[in-house]
């Protein structure tokens, strides 16, 4: 019964995450319920998991994408796709919800545009490398192995994501720097 | 220089600051440690404009009934799994949790096999074509109000209705309260409106709903003339919530449910959790159960069926899944967002494809067809208004 307890609380603090991760990789509510549904009874099951792990956090991540690589492997020949292929297709797409009822909804309409341009002009890899590290918190190194990349290769993608924002919003900055040199003038 | 940021907000509406939150760099994060150096009385601002970037791109889609039912799965099977006897407690928690979950009702097209076209060997063409996008219409006691855009609807305790046109500004309009409101959402358009109780209501495409300004009757009732939608109904033990069709009326014990009644469908009600009661114009009754699709035949009577939920409420969320689902099906999903006409009836090889995955309903009608290209394994070629579909001879 304890155990079970200890599940309960691992359960409550990590499902919100997990869900989120999950979905934005572009699966079904069912099919990441039951993921997680699975993921946690192997967990309970192998009790040496628990004691042993040592970011919990990280393990059911990773354990959440193996589960969902087999579903979309199992779905695959529906869709066509090589299991090669499978690792870029998959899409990773942040849902940007903005819900403060202290702003008005023309700055929020504004703000979740430009936040979702910004994320939009990423590749999913990319958009999902910088949802692991700035939401996550995970370090390139946990990155590139849920990943299965490098670490090279994954802080490649990320100055890459950086140069093309750069390139896309680079003459903003300018302008704005301007415009604020302008303004200590005055 | 700090003049532009006296809010929070100004601060998530900087695009630079909105990049170095989200790819840090050297030298974003030498600029902006420099700028809080200068600007000390900023840290506060911004450690809300973090707090509130990381909230709004990394939020749950669950609600806790949904997060305490999971538990309450996962527990189960874990117990089961221990084959232990201490099973009871559990199937009273889950028992709990199930009678206070939101409840999603989907009245949607479905698919009829419809065998009797003629067999058609050589067309094997399906011509599609773009129509004129008519506008949303919603018609009060005090007149009518057109919108080309898709539009959200708000309607407070007073009977005013705050309406927002994408990429529009706010706009306020008194309703009268006399007569019922009907709102009209042609082919191609969506709409969202929330009703003064607070219950959310989402249009689909070609859909006509009636409904008052202000509850003001023992009961609370709309009317769908015809269409699809998706309520969240807002809680009231003292005014029972009904939704009428043609065919029928469904009286809610819970909270959320989707309805659809399209001329070219049978009329049917899909729920994903809680409890409805149906009761046809005949007067037969169905408590439907979760996971389940009642069919309205024509004689009046319901059969019901297991579903898979997901594929009659996704369209609320931007997307349409598919499961083996025959070509005829997915077009005429298609054509009624994106307002096209299919002459499919000829067609008879293509209507023994079928289409399994997820189509996202992106504005880019191209993307679409290229994904139910891909999905169904058809040649889709686009030219002016006109879509033409063949046979993919592998």
């Amino acid at each position: 019964m304890e155990r079970a307890k200890d599940i309960a609380s691992i359960y409550k603090l990590y499902v919100n995450d997990l869900f989120t991760y999950a979905y934005y990789l572009g699966f079904d509510k069912e099919t990441v319920m039951d993921a997680i549904h699975d993921i946690f009874c192997k967990l309970a099951t192998e009790e040496k998991l628990l004691n042993e792990v040592e970011n919990i956090k990280f393990y059911l991540f990773r354990a959440l994408k193996n589960k969902l690589f087999d579903i979309y492997n199992t779905k695959k020949p529906y869709i066509g796709l090589s299991a090669v292929e499978a690792n870029d297709k998959i899409p990773f797409d942040i849902d940007v919800s903005i819900e403060d009822k202290l702003i008005d909804t023309e700055n929020q309409l504004l703000i979740k545009k430009q936040i979702e341009e910004m994320l939009n002009s990423l590749t999913e890899r990319q958009r999902e490398i910088i949802y692991l590290r700035y939401i996550q918190e995970y370090s390139y190194e946990e990155i590139a192995k849920l990943l299965n990349i490098t670490v090279h290769g994954c802080r490649k993608l990320v100055s890459k994501a950086l140069q093309s924002l750069r390139e896309k919003y680079g003459a903003l900055v300018i302008l704005l720097l301007l415009a604020q040199t302008i303004n200590v003038k005055y | 220089m700090t003049k532009q940021y006296t809010h929070y907000t100004d601060f998530l509406k900087d695009r630079q600051f909105v990049q170095w939150q989200l790819i840090p760099d050297m030298e974003s994060d030498s600029y902006w440690s420099d700028f809080i150096q200068d600007n000390p009385h900023c840290v506060e601002l911004i450690n809300e404009a973090v707090d509130f970037l990381k909230t709004s791109i990394n939020k749950s889609q669950l609600n806790s009934v949904e997060i305490e039912q999971l538990l309450a799965r996962i527990e189960t099977s874990i117990q089961q799994n221990k084959q232990k006897l201490k099973i009871r407690r559990l199937v009273r928690y889950t028992a709990t949790a199930c009678a206070s979950i939101a409840l999603i009702f989907g009245l949607t097209f479905y698919f009829v096999n419809d065998q009797s076209h003629s067999l058609h060997q050589g067309s094997e063409l399906i011509v599609g074509e773009l129509l004129n996008n008519e506008n949303i219409q919603l018609i009060t006691g005090t007149g009518a109000t057109t919108f080309q855009n898709n539009i959200e609807i708000e309607i407070d305790e007073n009977g005013q209705a705050r309406i927002t046109q994408e990429n529009e500004e706010t706009k306020t309009l008194n309703i009268a309260q006399t007569v019922l409101n009907k709102l009209v959402v042609p082919y191609g358009k969506r709409t969202q409106l929330t009703l003064a109780d607070g219950s959310r209501v989402w249009l689909n495409s070609g859909t006509v709903l009636e409904f008052p300004t202000q509850f003001t009757d023992d009961n609370r009732e709309i009317f769908l003339t015809q269409g699809e939608m998706f309520i969240e109904v807002a809680h009231d033990n003292q005014k029972t919530f009904y939704v009428h069709t043609s065919e029928f009326r469904v009286q809610v014990y819970g909270t959320a449910f989707n309805v659809s009644s399209y001329a070219d469908s049978p009329q049917s009600v899909v729920l994903v959790s809680g409890s409805v009661a149906l009761q046809s114009s005949v007067g037969i009754e169905l408590n439907l159960l979760p996971g389940e699709q009642a069919l309205l035949a024509d004689n009046g009577t319901f059969s019901t069926e297991k579903v898979d939920v997901n594929q009659f409420i996704s369209w609320k969320n931007g997307f349409l899944l598919f499961d083996r689902t025959p070509m005829t099906e997915v077009l005429r999903q298609i054509a009624r967002f994106y307002n096209l006409s299919f002459d499919y009836e000829n067609a008879t090889n293509l209507h023994t494809r079928t289409c399994t995955g997820r189509i996202v309903l992106s504005d880019n009608l191209d993307d679409v067809m290229t994904t139910i290209a891909l999905l169904s394994s058809t040649n889709i070629r686009k030219e002016n208004n006109q879509i033409f579909i063949t046979n993919n001879n592998n």
